[in-house]
């Protein structure tokens, strides 16, 4: 990911708030290792049952990742919006996870969106082009009450 | 029957194009003449056809056309680019 290297403000998140964002960034650094393409699916899947995100959970998902890993604060992209997506899941949403490229000068990039607008990012995304778009996958979203009584692993 | 990976997304602007190989992970860059072949096959079209259409557009690069498409095609094939 060829972006400035700047570390991303960082908040110092209560420890009692830390296991779930630190369990979306674990998650995100094995899914990291995919292919696109298996990467595209498994975020699909993930997205089933959730409610369309707000901007304020998207953003609190983002903060929280950059929180508590050095590197989804620093250049790993791909790294942070997968955490945050995952993140906003496991507290029952799920913001858009794009990837787009700008051709000149080459570059990729990875974030979330929320009603096509970028979350958190502090860079202009113009130059950018969307090549994957993971949305939620259609799929009923869960009852309150069936959440109340089912835990998601 | 030349088919374009269906792993492949072409994205374009009006000066420069990449391709994005989903299962490897690949992108590659290509250029006008490759931009205009690729969106050719993915439309379903023949290498034959390809070769006509471009001869039509540049007549006076015509004797070097036939080759240039087929080395492009060899090179699409060897990246998995076309399945």
């Amino acid at each position: 990911m060829t972006l400035p290297m700047t570390l991303e403000p960082r908040a110092r998140l209560p420890l009692r708030r830390r296991p779930l964002p630190m369990l979306a960034v674990v998650a995100s650094r094995l899914l990291t290792r995919l292919s696109p393409h298996a990467l595209e699916r498994v975020l699909w899947r993930a997205s089933g049952g959730a409610r369309p995100a707000t901007h304020a959970e998207a953003l609190a998902a983002r903060s929280d990742v950059v929180s508590v890993s050095r590197r989804a604060a620093g250049p790993y992209c791909l790294e942070r919006s997968i955490a945050a997506a995952l993140l906003a899941r496991m507290r029952g949403s799920w913001p858009d996870w794009v990837s787009g490229v700008s051709l000149m000068p080459f570059a990729a990039h990875a974030w979330i969106e929320v009603e096509g607008r970028a979350v958190g990012e502090s860079m202009r995304l113009d130059a950018f082009h969307k090549n994957i778009v993971v949305s939620r996958a259609p799929g009923t979203e869960r009852s309150r009450r069936r959440d109340e009584h089912t835990s998601e692993s | 029957m030349l088919k374009i990976s269906p792993h492949v997304v072409l994205t374009r602007t009006e000066d420069a194009a990449v391709l994005l190989d989903k299962k490897s992970g690949t992108y590659f860059r290509i250029n006008p003449m490759g931009t205009a072949v690729f969106e050719m096959l993915a439309a379903g079209r023949t290498q034959d056809e390809v070769v006509s259409e471009l001869s039509a557009r540049h007549p006076a690069a015509a004797d070097r056309i036939p080759g240039d498409v087929a080395k492009l095609i060899d090179t699409m094939r060897r990246a998995k680019v076309l399945v």
